[in-house]
């Protein structure tokens, strides 16, 4: 059955590979059918999709939205015909010099902007764009003013001149690339933590994924690409002047991307097909922007994931139905064992020790000179009417919020939580008391995505997808298969997970978490919402866990659930811990039964 | 010495604008984490409507500024309707960025339709007189901006103070949930925001035209430049935006007379990318957002 899958799955990739290169054999053939004009057109598609490949990696994949690459396409374009027309360099070289100049010119905007994220970017990308364009037409030593720099040189090689049809195929190659590097980058650890990034910064960080890393590869894989089509238009055209760049231009390549779909591979060409021909057709001057701003404002109304995205959500539901069984295994003890790294095997030893922890929210005082120790190897439950600070304490561990004052130790070493992914790295996992999966990811790249850190991969090696990065990928996805069976997920594991049922849903996110191979899990409510039998296998999979040598801290209101599985157990009441000891002693102890019910039921059941 | 005076009143007086403009954006950025992209647009809105009715349509002057600034309250009201309420989807939702770009296109495309590419300046009720402080001159119609300006921002401040309204912008920039569980909905305050962020940039469009030329490409530098006064403040603190707008229009005076007009945008927006670097959340930003899980 395996194979037959994989067998089919390969039938399948082998026949997009073929339809792609059919596409690609059929467009090359272009000049020889089409007439210059059309010719052209089919070149300014090229050029869109070049630059439209790289802002779908910026806006699809990490989400943010850039208004200013027309200043980016700028930079190329005037660095390189500056370069070509007054040094007389070649083509090759100054494109590549424009590529790195757009590179640092776009790097300067993006590290402050990814810092500060969200609507601050998109502002000050508009900026740039604004000023680009006016130091365009006033810089006149480089830039030739508002007229522009004419009679650049045609790109050669030896003898041979690139015409238009040499330029159209080059276009024609250079975007097949772009887009197989896109598609490259999407099926590695590098998109999949853009994505998980994009859609829960905290869960992405709580995998050791940081937030300005995966981000800002997104801006200069996408300044790139933009100064080299910038580069190759000037070439190919011969001519170029200010207006080609203003604000409406970058405008144009948002709405490339999100009308043919952000974060699909193939959006941009639809998109830039729609939005090249679309002028031809309707034949206006006028309110030309208006038209523009219109579909933008209807793309995001009707068809927020873009046309190739709502096909795509359309078609591939009725496709997977043919192949959506799960290569599923009973694990051998030892392929257990080695998903998790190197345990600390010596129980009984604290793991963590906390002391003198406080924590205040303006006025509110939510932890109170709290110590605990943590012996590994054990599960230990933290339990306490709702607001008692249990989360909180939590979040102070994992890194989220950085406690007032007291100390850490982790395994004898001092521990200074600094941020969720610095923790992370130190092999503490969590899980949250709301689901934070990543929903456009599948289940499976889910998993995939807490092994980022495990296997790191470089980013142009993901690009690429040179061989050992395919190995490390096969590697990843065993991987997580094995953790989907470990703890026992039986469900369709292609599927996109906000789909996904609300029991499940915390099970993949511990197997998740778990991918990141913690000494330590910290588990914030898992048990809320799920059934009585999933709460029976979560029972067995901590037992599990703790078999192999990890430590659990658990958050839990399932009293019965806490006294089964627990080891010890700290009560926490007003950001206080009011008695640390087993399940049995703690849970019937008169003070902690009073913080949960009141004082009148300890009245009561003390009369008993 | 007088030139200097004169330098800084003036741009005192632009600051004011700049500064009545961004406060359009932190209005409506406390209430639900969401701005206005078009709020450049809807400044040139008010200016251009304002010309129009005053000089073109030769109703009275303070009927025309009313008007102008009722029409663009009114249309940020449809765009929060439109642009906002739909793509409003928490923290990292782009969409309604998207959106009111969109909107600020449109606007800008359509006035250029209706109205052309001509410039205008409405004539001031306070006349071409100057006022003379110290050596100084200044024209009254652009002195005048001062305590105008003053005047909304302290009717701005009574109405945040004092109605039920404003309690409720208040405590829905506090806490929308709990509003909310109130009964009051929150919708509808935001919309409230949205059309007193709307009314600033019809206000601030139809004083602007007094005294400067307006045309419809004025909508997005002018919404770039106010952007930048929210940026150095940080988008959520009303103080101080009016600091920095104040701050941005005197040192736009003095470059533009001691190193060049040409360069005063480029150095607006590099102040604002070190600023970023070095503050990111503003320069006089104090509060820390609390992340819950």
């Amino acid at each position: 059955m395996i194979q037959l899958i994989e067998r089919s799955a390969g039938y399948r990739a082998a026949a997009g590979w073929i339809v792609g290169l059919a596409a690609i054999g059929m467009l090359a053939a272009g000049p020889w059918m089409v007439d210059t004009y059309y010719l052209n057109l089919l070149f300014m598609i090229g050029i869109f999709v070049i630059t439209c490949t790289g802002m779908n990696i910026l806006i699809g994949y990490c989400g943010i939205v850039s208004i200013g690459h027309a200043g980016l396409m700028a930079i190329g374009a005037y660095m390189s015909s500056f370069l070509s027309t007054k040094y007389g360099l070649s083509f090759w070289s100054v494109a590549l010099i424009g590529m790195v100049v757009s590179l640092l010119i776009g790097s300067l905007i993006a590290i402050p902007t990814i810092r500060a994220g969200g609507v601050y970017l998109s502002m000050i990308t508009i900026a740039f764009g604004v000023v680009i364009h006016e130091v365009l037409i006033r810089w006149d030593a480089f830039s030739g003013g508002p007229l522009g720099i004419s009679g650049i040189a045609k790109p050669q090689i030896g003898s041979y001149t690139f015409d238009l049809k040499g330029m159209y195929i080059f276009v024609l190659v250079i975007s097949a690339t772009a887009l197989l590097l896109a598609r490259n980058l999407r099926r590695s650890s590098w998109g999949r933590s853009m994505i998980a990034t994009k859609e829960n910064e905290i869960a992405a960080a709580s995998l050791g994924i940081r937030k300005f890393a995966v981000q800002y590869a997104g801006f200069a894989i996408s300044s790139v690409l933009a100064g080299l089509s910038g580069a190759i238009y000037a070439h190919a055209n011969s001519f170029i002047s200010p207006d080609t760049y203003n604000f409406q231009t970058s405008v144009q390549l948002v709405l490339i991307v999100i009308l043919g779909g952000a974060g699909r591979v193939l959006g941009p060409v639809i998109g830039a097909v729609i939005i090249v021909f679309l002028p031809e057709l309707l034949d206006m001057e006028k309110l030309r922007m208006a038209l523009y701003g219109g579909i933008m404002f209807a793309v995001l109304f009707f068809l927020p994931k873009g046309i190739v995205g709502t096909l795509d959500g359309w078609l591939s539901p009725r496709l997977r139905r043919y192949a959506s069984a799960n290569p599923r295994q009973v694990l051998s003890p030892e392929e257990a064992k080695a998903l998790f790294a190197s345990p600390v095997r010596a129980s009984g030893q604290p793991i963590l020790m906390l002391e003198g922890i406080q924590k205040h929210f303006g006025g509110l005082h939510a932890l109170k000179d709290v110590s605990l120790t943590v012996e590994a190897g054990t599960i230990h439950s933290l339990v306490g009417p709702n607001g008692a600070g249990k989360t909180t304490l939590l979040n102070v561990i994992s890194g989220l919020y950085s406690s007032d004052q007291g100390h850490y130790t982790l395994r004898g070493q001092p521990l200074i939580p600094r941020s969720l992914s610095a923790v992370a790295e130190l092999g503490i996992a969590r899980t949250f008391q709301h689901s934070r999966l990543f929903k456009e990811l599948t289940v499976l790249e889910n998993v995939m995505t807490g092994l980022a850190k495990r296997a790191q991969s470089g980013l142009g090696a993901s690009l690429l997808r040179l061989p050992g990065q395919h190995r490390s990928e096969r590697l990843m996805v065993e991987t997580s298969h094995a953790l989907l069976d470990l703890i026992g997920y039986e469900g369709d594991r292609h599927m996109p997970a906000s789909q996904l049922p609300y029991g499940h849903q915390r099970m993949v996110e511990i197997a998740r978490a778990l991918a990141t191979a913690p000494s330590l899990l910290l588990l914030d409510e898992p048990a809320a919402g799920m059934t009585a039998l999933e709460i029976e296998q979560l029972e067995q999979l901590l037992r599990k866990l703790v078999g192999h040598g990890l430590t659990v801290i658990l958050i839990e209101h399932h009293m019965d659930f806490v006294q089964r599985v627990s080891d010890t157990v700290t009560v926490l009441d007003f950001g206080k811990i009011i008695g640390t000891g087993s399940p049995e002693q703690m849970l019937s102890d008169p003070r902690v039964i009073q913080a949960y019910l009141g004082s009148e039921e300890v009245a009561a059941s003390a009369e008993h | 010495m007088s030139l200097i005076l004169q330098l800084a009143i003036s741009g005192l007086s632009v600051g004011c604008l700049y500064a009545l403009i961004a406060l359009g954006y932190s209005l409506t950025f406390v209430v639900n984490g969401t701005l206005n992209m078009s709020q450049g647009q809807l400044v040139m809105l008010g200016g251009v409507l304002m010309f129009g009715f005053a000089e073109l349509g030769h109703l009275p002057f303070f009927v025309s500024f009313m008007l102008a600034a009722l029409i663009v309250g009114l249309l940020n009201l449809g765009i929060e309707r439109l642009a906002i309420r739909k793509f409003d989807k928490g923290v990292n939702s782009i969409e309604w960025v998207l959106s009111t770009i969109a909107v600020g296109i449109i606007i800008q495309d359509v006035a250029l339709y209706v109205n052309g590419p001509d410039e205008g300046v409405t004539p001031s009720p306070m006349g071409d007189e100057m006022l003379r402080i110290a050596g100084a001159g200044i024209y009254w119609k652009e002195f005048v901006f001062l305590p105008v300006v003053a005047v909304l921002l302290v009717l701005l401040i009574l109405f945040y103070k004092k109605s039920h309204w404003g309690l409720w912008l208040r405590a829905t920039a506090d806490n929308r949930t709990a509003v909310e569980i109130m009964g009051i909905s929150s919708n509808k305050i935001v919309a409230v925001a949205y059309v007193l962020s709307g009314l600033l940039a019809g206000i601030g469009g139809a004083l602007m035209s007094t005294n400067y030329a307006v045309s419809v490409d004025i909508g997005l530098p002018l919404g770039l430049k106010a952007i930048s006064v929210a940026i150095l403040a940080g988008v959520n603190n009303p103080k101080g935006i009016v600091a920095a707008g104040l701050i941005l229009g005197i040192s736009e005076a003095f470059i533009g007379q001691y190193i060049s007009t040409a360069f005063r945008e480029m150095f607006v927006y590099g102040l604002v990318i070190l600023v970023l670097y070095w503050k990111p959340m503003g320069l006089f930003n104090a509060r820390k957002t609390i992340v819950k899980v």
